[in-house]
């Protein structure tokens, strides 16, 4: 009863502290799955010692759409036949090239449907200013898959696109990016 | 909501004088823009026609009865009633082209728009799209599927706007100044008679800027104030005269109708 | 110290506090909204390369080219071809909608034999295995029914049929025949079709070219092009159909009097303008003469002053052109297109420009196959009429290729009783139609995309054109096969030597007959025919359209109509909603009569009816439109579907089922038109 006072801030800051940790630590590791990509695809070995470059594989097509990643079929080009000595590689060829499947890729960009973006548009912008530096890494980076909205961490929100926009001058209409 | 100005207006003069109310535009829009196929379609407060079409007619008994069939896709107005009332902004006139746009994960559903449209261009999402099994496989990559609880409306095949755009950037030709025949809607693109005619209405040069700069040419329900993108041309006086709630004293007159 | 309520509580409110200054409240707000936008029934879009591939849209009784546009290999939406003469980058309601029929629900995913009352899968070893057995038992007793008059798929199955013995080979009823009909009745010897495009005045004969009526696309763009050369439309019929809606002037006749309007002209005509060089002129002024004015006017409801003025149009016209047809699609009397053409020849439009073309037949390359004139020239409504009458022998096997006779032909009654007696019904269909579900054997056929498809001058053409589609899909959806490849395998097993082993072979065959090269003809290079046979004809041979007085009241004008359906194809799925309060009201078909009619009847608008006809009877309300001559009552075809799926069964009637049949004075049969009787319900 005499240190009435102490017992209620006390707990008070615990809580504050606490909540804070919770919130900041363990509700993002809680929140995020993480998952692997299906074939533990080596940028290095394509980049560095087949010296290729990022359009070689990631093109405008020839309508000005973006080809994204690489369909199988354009991957069969140098990998009808396992090329190295990678047991991925290996496997890829095997359940994907000689059975003519695409490969289930985690796209850590992956926007909604209702989103429409068109990478021409901004092809004089740095790769990386939106996506994950992979071309440096030989395994690709672990995906983290929210738990609740199903979208990756990764995923560029609204106002990411809003701000870059608004200070390069370009227009913040709805149906610029919207479908 | 602030009047904007555009360099480009995206606009469509239909000649009424052509249309036969096939129906081939309104099922084209359909499979271009993922709009889900109906079993029961007889109830038409239910029903989702982002192409709708009318017939019209001149009231008279057999054998002088005139006819005309009237496609209605949204108006695109330049001064819209909905986008004034959205509550949340899902609607919106801010785009250089002058589209009206209609952002799905937006809209609350309230139907506001839908009951300020004079058109009746609007559609609400009574039920989840259901795509009999397998004909998901045939949904265009163009438009997002729309879950039910949100209005949706004809927007000029917008995504054709963007892929011409993308084709110009290619080319490397500038994407606000676009060929007339580089982007067109698919209502515009299946209309076997070509009555739809589309284009930028500020550009003298293309087809559908002479076509509603002529006498002939008419808006609906004009004196609103809407400003609609859409105009419809026919040389038929009675047609014109159904454009808009006419006097009798103003017909007479052998007004501008 | 424990934890007493102060602490705990003081506890909590630090813990809040501190929450929010975490990102855990809202980060959980914003995720748990985009996960109520997700929810898993809500279809993904799916991307990948786009690719536009040429093919061929034949679902109505048209045929032209169509873009499909395929994405990672899927295909999405169906364009119009601007490269193609008969699209001209239009498409029609079912070509739109065609994409989308490859997932229709009423699809046959596999070959179907019948066990009682319903159907067991099987493969298509024991299918084929099946039909060879029924066909050897069978002999010469067989009949084939096929609705596919342009492509080479139904002569692959023709000449199945004739190398067993049998000359019981039928295309479904087409105004094609009626036209080809016609003219060789007036001694001329070739395909019927229309330069529109170099007309300067058209006058349609109850032809509905914009609505469902030859190539309608091809026509929509002549019509078009024709606005922009002042260019004269005129529409002769008994209803405002949507031709008669644009055309620049309708001319209300009675229904089925087209004909009588024809002999009424050309009478004018051979009045007003001295005439040589034309065979048969004098026997045919005979005729002509029984057609005055006043006659005419009395038979028709057309005025001596209007048909004047069409005369006068004719005669002054530097291109005009005189085409017969029906609202139906189908039924055209010989007659009426024997007259229609008599007035063609009497203004030497004959092979003119802008006048009607005579087109070659086209190459055969299965030898056993009947030629297509004969073909074309047999009647299959006459045919079933008395194998139900018992008067010609009931085919043990049929075959049903393209076509649903279960549903599509008039007097469908008696159409019933000759199924019932066939022996063994087989049925190529791709959809659970009609005929289908009653028949014995299902062979579904593959649809257009799935396979090789051709067409050889749809009727209307001005000029004779090909057009071959490849397959857009690497292969079929579900377990279906190309008809004529199925024929051709059974062929052989039932040792008949057709020449050929695949139906890829026969197009190449086709193509190399026409001067055509396989490979560009398969990526959408179109053949146009220069040449027109040189016509002796004969207008002493015309037989003029009888001119007794009906004793009707009441006559039915069924219109066909694209957006609703046609006889190989109903509603397709994403053609419901464009199906309007005007023809189909709830589940009741509407019929549209104009208020002097309705009065007459005593039923006032949105009232139920019973239609009763020489075939049946069915349902319907009334809508009431001017737009209709007094006494007719125009009904669209295509609805009452009793098989298919949920998107046009159960909705509105057929009026197939009402629809009679009359023999016409040339030996076909006609039946565009049909008496009715109408009381309230």
């Amino acid at each position: 009863m005499a240190n009435s006072k102490s017992s209620v801030v006390l707990p008070f800051l615990v809580g504050v502290v606490a909540s804070l940790v919770l919130g900041w630590w363990a509700f993002p590791k809680v929140l995020y799955s993480q998952k692997t990509q299906p074939i533990r695809f080596d940028h290095v070995v394509h980049v560095e010692d087949q010296a290729m470059t990022c359009d070689q594989c990631h093109t405008f097509r020839e309508n000005g759409s973006f080809a994204g990643l690489p369909t199988t079929q354009s991957c069969a080009d140098c990998h009808s036949d396992v090329q190295g000595e990678d047991p991925e590689e290996e496997r890829f060829v095997t359940e994907y090239v000689q059975q003519g499947k695409e490969v289930e890729w985690l796209v850590y960009q992956y926007q909604p449907d209702n989103v429409y973006f068109s990478h021409i548009a901004h092809k004089d912008i740095e790769c990386t200013k939106c996506h994950l530096d992979v071309a440096n890494m030989k395994n690709p980076p672990v995906y983290y898959e929210n738990r609740i909205s199903g979208y990756s961490k990764n995923t560029m929100k609204m106002w990411e696109c809003e701000r870059c926009h608004a200070q390069n001058g370009a227009s913040n209409a709805c149906f610029v990016c919207h479908k | 909501m602030q009047h904007m100005e555009f360099k480009v207006k995206w606009g469509m003069v239909i000649d009424l004088d052509k249309c036969t109310g096939c129906g081939a535009c309104s099922i084209a829009c359909r499979a271009e823009n993922n709009i889900p196929p109906m079993q029961d379609a007889s109830n038409k407060l239910r029903t989702t026609d982002w192409m709708n079409i009318y017939e019209l007619s001149n009231g008279k008994k057999f054998p002088d009865l005139e006819i005309a069939y009237l496609p209605r896709p949204c108006m695109q107005c330049g001064n819209p009633s909905c986008s004034t009332v959205c509550p949340v902004v899902a609607t919106t006139k801010d785009e250089e082209g002058g589209i009206v746009s209609q952002v799905y994960p937006r809209c609350i559903g309230c139907r506001y728009c839908m009951a300020a449209c004079p058109y009746h261009a609007r559609y609400f999402n009574w039920f989840d799209p259901i795509w009999p099994e397998g004909m998901e496989k045939t949904l265009t990559p163009y438009v997002s599927a729309r879950p039910r609880g949100v209005v949706e409306k004809c927007t000029f095949c917008h995504h054709r706007f963007n892929a011409a755009k993308e084709q110009a950037r290619a080319n490397g030709a500038d994407p606000l100044d676009l060929p007339e025949d580089a982007y067109i809607p698919a209502c515009a693109e299946a209309c076997p008679t070509g009555a739809i005619v589309f284009g930028n209405l500020k550009n003298p040069e293309h087809r559908v800027a002479k076509l509603a700069a002529s006498k002939y040419a008419f808006r609906l329900l004009a004196r609103l104030g809407t400003d609609p993108q859409v105009y419809y041309y026919s040389k038929r006086d009675w047609v014109r005269q159904l454009g808009d709630n006419y006097l009798q004293k103003e017909l007479k007159g052998g007004e501008h109708v | 110290m424990g934890l007493d309520r102060r602490s705990f509580l003081s506890l909590v409110a630090g813990g809040v506090v501190g929450s929010l200054a975490t990102p855990v409240v809202w980060k959980t707000l914003d995720d748990v909204s985009i996960w109520s936008q997700n929810w898993p029934w809500i279809p993904r879009l799916k991307y990948g390369e786009e690719t536009l591939l040429p093919s061929l849209c034949k679902l109505g009784t048209d045929a032209y080219g169509v873009q499909v546009k395929l994405v990672a290999g899927h295909p999405v939406a169906a364009y119009g071809n601007p490269e193609h003469p008969l699209s001209r980058g239009g498409i029609c309601p079912l070509g739109a909608a065609s994409v989308q029929l490859l997932y229709s629900p009423s699809r046959v995913r596999s070959p179907k034999k019948r066990v009682g009352d319903s159907f067991e899968d099987i493969s298509w070893e024991e299918a084929e295995a099946l039909l060879t057995e029924q066909l050897k038992a069978a002999g010469k007793d067989v009949a084939l029914v096929s609705g596919d008059d342009t492509g080479s798929a139904a002569e692959v199955l023709a000449g199945l049929v004739a190398a067993l013995g049998s000359e019981q080979t039928y295309f479904m009823p087409s105004e094609g025949a009626a036209a080809a009909a016609a003219l060789g009745l007036l001694g001329g010897d070739g395909l019927v079709g229309y330069d529109l495009e170099g007309a300067d005045y058209v006058l349609l004969l109850g032809a509905d070219a914009l609505g469902a009526w030859g190539t309608t696309l091809r026509n929509a763009k002549a019509f078009a092009d024709g606005r922009e050369r002042a260019v004269r439309v005129v529409y002769v019929g008994p209803a405002m159909t949507a031709t008669a809606a644009v055309a620049d002037a309708w001319i209300p006749c009675t229904p089925g009097t087209e004909g009588v309007v024809a002999m009424g002209l050309a009478n004018m005509i051979l009045e007003r303008r001295a005439l040589s060089n034309v065979a048969g002129l004098e026997q045919f002024r005979k005729q002509a003469a029984g057609f005055s004015p006043d006659v005419v006017a009395t038979r028709s409801g057309v005025a001596p002053e209007t048909l004047l003025g069409l005369a006068k149009e004719l005669l002054v016209a530097g291109k005009p052109l005189v085409v017969p047809g029906t609202t139906a699609a189908q039924g055209l009397a010989v007659s009426d297109a024997a007259a229609a053409l008599a007035v063609n020849v009497l203004l030497d439009r004959i092979n003119m420009p802008g006048g009607v073309m005579v087109l070659p037949w086209g190459p055969k390359v299965v030898a056993a196959a009947p030629d297509k004139k004969a073909m074309m020239g047999r009647d299959v409504v006459g045919y079933l009429a008395a194998v139900a009458a018992g008067n010609a022998p009931a085919p043990k096997v049929l075959l049903v290729h393209a076509a649903n006779p279960a549903y599509a032909l008039p007097d469908l009654k008696t159409i019933q009783t000759a199924l019932d007696k066939a022996g063994f019904v087989v049925s190529f269909s791709s959809f659970m139609d009609e005929t289908a579900a009653q028949a014995d054997l299902i062979l579904p056929d593959s649809l257009t995309y799935e396979r090789y498809d051709d067409a050889y001058t749809p009727y209307g053409s001005g000029q004779a054109n090909y057009t071959m589609a490849a397959p857009i899909l690497k292969q079929p959806l579900f377990a279906t096969k190309a008809a004529a490849d199925v024929a051709l395998g059974v062929a052989a097993k039932a040792g008949v030597d057709l020449g050929f082993a695949s139906f890829e072979e026969v197009l190449k065959a086709k193509a190399e007959a026409l001067g055509l090269d396989f490979e560009a003809a398969a990526t959408g290079t179109v053949w146009l025919g220069t040449e027109f046979a040189v016509q002796q004809l004969d207008l002493a041979k015309v037989q003029a359209p009888a001119l007794q007085e009906s004793a009707t009241d009441v006559t039915l004008v069924p219109v066909a109509n694209l957006k609703i359906g046609s006889p190989k194809v109903a509603t397709p799925p994403f053609g419901t909603n464009v199906i309007s309060p005007r023809e189909l009201q709830g589940k009741d078909m509407v019929v549209a009569m104009n208020a002097a009619t309705a009065s007459k009847l005593g039923v006032r608008a949105g009232d139920a009816v019973t239609l009763s006809g020489a075939g049946g009877e069915c349902r319907a309300r009334v809508r009431i439109f001017e737009g209709v001559v007094d006494g007719a009552v125009m009904a669209p075809l295509g609805l009452g579907h009793t098989a298919w799926d949920a998107f046009s069964r159960g909705k509105g009637a057929n009026v197939f089922q009402i629809l009679g049949t009359q023999t016409d004075v040339a030996g076909f049969t006609r039946f565009a038109t049909a008496p009715v009787g109408v009381r309230k319900a």
